[in-house]
């Protein structure tokens, strides 16, 4: 095993936090937003999916 | 969030001095200020003759038309109106929203309250007299502005005393504003028009009193079209009523629709009134606004 001429921990010491990362960038950006707005008059009454 | 401080700098009150308010109907009012009435009564202006009446003035008979024709005429003249110049300044809590700071653009209410300035400003300086009305959830305290620019200063203060806060009741305040004020004459709205009540009747109310509606409409970049996407948390900034809602490219096109309907109902009651419209938004500099919009509008022009 031989990628990028690295051992196995090598790999996995650059590839998990590297994923771990994406993942929680992931969730960071479907987390939701909270923002403050003038008026719900024009916002749409129906619910987002998942409530 | 406070008014800014100062409103105007010097430069632009130097630029606003060519200016002047304009409105359309006459009003029975003291004398001063610029705009032409049809009303009669003293002033320099010739406006017309009518049968001399026992207790008129002998002063204002026309002598050359009684030696010609040995019947006493009166000698009418077109008064100058002062009519006081009321704006309503929404100092509501939304008027604190629409401006996520990622755009050009300021809030609502910093606009607001610099456009106030200005209008009170151009008013000073042609004589005018100015009546600043904030309002919230009701009428708040009113500040009257006469004399010429340098009253300007004291109008500044009061503007710069400001600050948003609480919900907004138009047809409360509006309600309030007719019982309070009797005399019709020119009234500029400054709001968004954002609060739950139907400020359309409202506006009616105040046209039917006689006065005549200038309409800014006040929005931020934020507001007509929102630049988030994804699952949003909606928090209403007067009410506190929190929606989720989750947000794409035809949620904000549905939105921006329906805001235009609703700006177009605000737009009628001033039209149908013989009112004037605008809707201004932040990211468009205030000098760009008066010396364009304003002024396209026939609300201020050039003196």
């Amino acid at each position: 095993m031989g990628l990028l001429n690295l051992t196995l921990g090598q790999l996995l010491a650059v590839f998990v936090p590297l994923t771990g990362l994406l993942v929680a960038l992931y969730f960071y950006d479907r987390s939701r937003r909270r923002v403050v707005v003038s008026t719900l008059r024009f916002w749409p009454k129906r619910p987002a999916a998942g409530n | 969030m406070h008014a800014p401080d100062p409103p105007l700098n010097r430069q632009t009150l130097e630029r606003l001095e060519r200016l002047a308010l304009r409105w359309q109907q006459s009003f029975q009012g003291l004398l001063g200020g610029q705009n032409v009435s049809r009303f009669a009564g003293v002033g320099h202006e010739f406006l017309d003759h009518r049968q001399f009446h026992h207790g008129d003035d002998l002063r204002s008979v026309n002598w050359r038309a009684y030696l010609r024709l040995e019947r006493l005429f009166l000698k009418m003249f077109r008064t100058e109106p002062r009519t006081p110049v009321r704006i309503l300044l929404d100092t509501s809590e939304s008027m604190a929203c629409g401006y996520s700071g990622e755009a050009p653009g300021e809030a609502k209410f910093t606009y607001a309250c610099r456009l106030a300035a200005a209008l009170t400003y151009v008013g000073l300086v042609r004589l005018e007299t100015i009546v600043l009305h904030p309002f919230g959830e009701t009428m708040a305290e009113s500040f009257r502005a006469q004399g010429g620019r340098h009253r300007y200063a004291r109008a500044a203060q009061f503007i710069r005393g400001l600050e948003t806060g609480g919900r907004s009741d138009f047809h409360r305040a509006v309600r309030q504003f007719c019982s309070g004020v009797l005399s019709p004459g020119l009234v500029v709205v400054m709001s968004d028009f954002l609060d739950e009540s139907d400020c359309a009747e409202a506006l009616q109310q105040l046209a039917d009193q006689g006065h005549e509606l200038h309409l800014a409409q006040i929005a931020g970049p934020d507001d007509r079209m929102p630049p988030w996407e994804g699952e949003l948390e909606l928090l209403d900034a007067e009410s506190g009523e929190l929606r989720r809602v989750q947000m794409d490219r035809a949620s904000a096109l549905e939105y921006a629709e329906a805001y235009d309907e609703y700006c177009r109902t605000i737009e009628r009651a001033a039209l149908k009134n013989n009112g004037r419209y605008l809707h201004l938004t932040t990211d468009v500099p205030l000098e760009d606004a008066l010396y364009g919009a304003v002024m396209a509008s026939g609300a201020v022009s050039l003196h």
